[in-house]
């Protein structure tokens, strides 16, 4: 059983949590002051009591990197790093657009479950190659359920897309792609292993796009092809169900003004589903894992052959939600994109009766945005999940968790920064 | 309190990140600074952004640096000294952050440090003489790069400050004259280098201020009327001349260092005078004060160069004192950027 604190102080709201494994014991979101500096031994105090725990019983930090507030992202960071200094204990940093898309999965699994039956009692499990088959004990009901009333058709592709607000008119995002797998609609036998063992074995065949995991936080310029790095963040299993939360792209930053365009290109490529091959990469176990700094065992081929039809995996039906703090400061922007999109839309006819929130909008196969020569999503829903504004801790708990029993390495724990310093006056070398 | 008391000492208000374990307020077992003068040299002075990022890469490595260095288990420091005030505020959370993390893992107390009052406290590391629980006061200047101050030391460590520069400090002013005449940063080492062999008299400049009754300074002045004089006599800023200027400038603001101190002795009926700051590293400044305490019966303590600089030893030599008379701060203590003691 491993104890993990997590900590994100990089927005005005301090947030500390502590969980075992992947279950969260305690949690603090301290919104009353500014002042972390001040603030922050006592809340980590309070969370620790709380779960009945002291500081050396944790045996993981985690911590979000940012992204966010400098001075408020140093405090967090400096007081995890002593921490993990005197304990010898390892800390894992996370980018925060991995937060967030964490913490939207999470709801948007829940969305999920409550769809295949209501009376489920949800249970997480972050998929561990190690204890995967013998930890979880198949209830009997829920089984026969799942084979009864979810078919593949019922299973969203679910595109995740933080937006975060850096501040000097530019936002920094990425996208991030759901994969649900429902174990009993599969046409192999032993998923669960194959994709464990592979993720830890092999890069994927385009890995000089993402060196080191460092690369895939630095943010790039958006281009027109953007290149494809299907990083697995991290993988849930719920009830009967995997999930595999993959990072598409080095994360991009892109100017406010440009944020109509850009993500019109990226909802559209979506809708082509311009990712095939890389979906293939991921549906073959083919996953270039980026924080893995152990290349060396790339040879292990033979289970590549054990090729699934990717057709198993082809869902008519996606999902795209737009998530993170810029949502709320450029909310006019946002809005007006999705009217944008769904006028587009050639037919009014709405073909998903799930939709529960005002404001959820989809677009169809006939949209002007579907090029009809590919193989493309019959149905988008587009979503804003206005919840998940604020990187939370309990998600860093989960990411941490993940890392540590996968034994992923952690990138460096210093803040992320989107952008170079610039001095003002002038360099000398320049 | 038993005989060995050793306190971990914290310092990143600038831009050094220093660790340092200090045995009863005055044997050093390890005090490591982690310069980034290299990294400001090409801007011609400190960036406070680039500062905090290199601090909070550095601190747990330097932290880690000093226990070993000292050869001191984590478990067996008996509390943490750690610099609070006055600094750059990006800065001094990074090591503020640390210490609290530190004194909260091993339930020990936090002491937080005034840094200018630290710097005073290196003369306790460099003279056995100075012993700061007698009833002995003195009188305290603090020359550096954000500081240049005059002090009065009181019993039980009470610090009264009577006099400040009323414009830049006069590191700063080093600095600007270093840029200004295309020598590099920092400027104080560089100006003190090359005046060794320069006239001083080659320009005799005002002493601003010297007459003014008080205790302050006024650096800037002279800073301005190097500059003033250069443009109205462009022929001085030849290659030739280049050192004479620096050793005026260096003279002049020396000399105004001096005088007001000795003046302030004569004052206070005071004749131990503790110089400490980075500039306290200046050989000009050193010799100036040797010479005028051998002509006014006065004594002189200037630590060595290395305790002048900003380092840690004396953040823990200072912890060592106020925990003595039971100054301890709480985990919740936040950072400020200027401070009245």
């Amino acid at each position: 059983m491993s104890t993990i604190l997590a900590i994100d102080s990089t927005t005005e709201l301090l947030s500390i949590s502590i969980s075992e494994n992947e279950k969260i014991l305690s949690e603090i979101k301290d919104d009353k002051s500014q002042k972390h500096m001040v603030n922050i031994i006592k809340d980590i105090d309070h969370v620790l009591k709380e779960a009945n725990k002291a500081i050396n019983d944790i045996d993981i930090y985690g911590v979000n990197l940012g992204p966010g507030d400098f001075t408020g992202g140093r405090i967090g960071i400096s007081v995890i790093k002593i921490f993990s200094l005197l304990s010898n204990k390892p800390i894992f940093g996370f980018n925060c657009l991995d937060i967030f898309s964490t913490g939207c999965s999470l709801k948007e699994i829940n969305n999920m479950q409550d769809n295949i039956q209501d009376n489920i009692e949800k249970e997480l499990n972050i998929v561990n190659q190690t204890n995967i088959i013998k930890s979880y004990e198949k209830p009997n009901h829920i089984n026969n359920n799942i084979n009864n009333n979810c078919s593949k058709n019922d299973i969203n592709d679910i595109y995740i897309i933080p937006l975060k607000d850096v501040r000097n008119n530019e936002i920094y995002f990425n996208v991030y792609k759901l994969v649900s797998n429902n174990l009993s609609s599969l046409n192999f036998k032993d998923d669960s292993q194959h994709i464990s063992k592979n993720y830890h074995n092999t890069i994927n065949n385009v890995n000089e796009i993402c060196d080191n995991n460092s690369n895939s936080n630095k943010a790039i310029n958006f281009n027109n092809k953007l290149q494809s790095l299907n990083q697995l963040i991290i993988q849930f299993k719920i009830n009967e169900n995997k999930y595999f939360l993959f990072k598409k792209f080095n994360n991009i930053l892109i100017k406010n003004n440009e944020i109509k365009d850009k993500l019109t290109q990226v909802i559209k490529d979506i809708i082509n589903n311009n990712d095939d091959e890389n979906d293939e990469n991921i549906n073959n176990g083919n996953i270039h894992k980026g924080n893995d700094i152990n290349k060396n065992n790339f040879k292990n081929q033979e289970n590549l052959n054990n090729k699934i039809n990717k057709k198993v995996f082809k869902n008519n039906k996606a999902t795209i939600i737009f998530t993170g703090d810029a949502i709320k400061s450029y909310k006019d922007i946002i809005s007006k994109l999705i009217d944008d999109l769904v006028i587009l839309n050639e037919s009014q006819y709405v073909k998903n009766k799930n939709i529960e929130n005002l404001g959820n909008k989809n677009i169809d196969k006939n949209s002007n945005l579907a090029n009809k020569d590919k193989f493309g999503y019959e149905l988008i829903d587009l979503k804003i999940d206005e919840d998940n504004i604020k990187p939370f801790s309990k998600y860093i708990n989960l990411l941490a968790y993940y890392n540590f029993i996968n034994n992923i390495n952690s990138l460096p724990i210093e803040p992320i920064y989107v952008r170079d310093f610039i001095i003002f006056g002038k360099n000398k070398d320049e | 309190m038993n005989d060995s008391t050793l306190i971990l000492g914290i310092e990143t208000s600038c831009d050094d990140t220093c660790a340092a374990v200090v045995r009863n307020g005055k044997e050093i077992l390890s005090n490591i600074v982690s310069s980034q003068n290299e990294i400001h040299e090409k801007y011609g002075g400190i960036v406070p952004e680039i500062a905090s990022r290199k601090h909070i890469e550095m601190i747990d490595i330097i932290i880690k640096e000093a226990l070993l260095v000292a050869n001191i288990q984590p478990h067996e420091i008996n509390a943490v000294a750690v610099t609070n005030r006055p600094g750059l505020l990006g800065s001094l959370l990074v090591g503020v952050g640390a210490s609290k993390a530190f004194c909260y893992y091993y339930k020990i107390p936090l002491i937080a440090i005034n840094h200018l009052k630290a710097h005073i406290f290196a003369n306790a590391l460099a003279y056995d003489s100075i012993d700061f629980n007698s009833q002995q006061e003195y009188i305290s200047l603090i020359v550096s790069g954000g500081h240049s101050s005059l002090y009065l030391l009181k019993k039980d460590l009470i610090l009264e400050e009577i006099g400040h520069t009323v414009d830049d400090a006069v590191g700063e002013a080093f600095d600007k004259v270093a840029r200004y005449l295309n020598l590099g940063y920092p400027g104080g080492p560089i100006i003190d280098k090359i005046s060794k062999n320069a006239n001083p008299h080659f320009i005799e400049f005002t002493r601003p201020m010297i007459e003014s009754g008080d205790f302050n300074f006024s650096f800037s002045g002279i800073k301005t009327a190097l500059i003033y004089k250069t443009k109205k006599h462009p022929e001085l800023m030849k290659k030739e001349n280049i050192a004479n200027l620096a050793a005026s400038f260096q003279a002049a603001a020396v000399d105004v260092l001096v005088q007001k101190t000795i003046k302030a002795c004569k004052k206070y009926n005071i004749n131990k005078v503790l110089i400490s700051g980075g500039v306290a590293a200046n050989s000009k400044l050193r010799d100036e004060f040797n010479y005028a305490a051998q002509k006014e019966n006065i004594e002189i303590y200037i630590p060595p160069i290395k305790l002048c600089m900003d380092n840690a030893a004396m953040v823990a030599s200072l912890g060592y004192f106020e925990l003595k008379k039971g100054n301890i701060s709480n985990l919740d203590i936040d950072v400020y950027s200027r401070t009245d003691f």
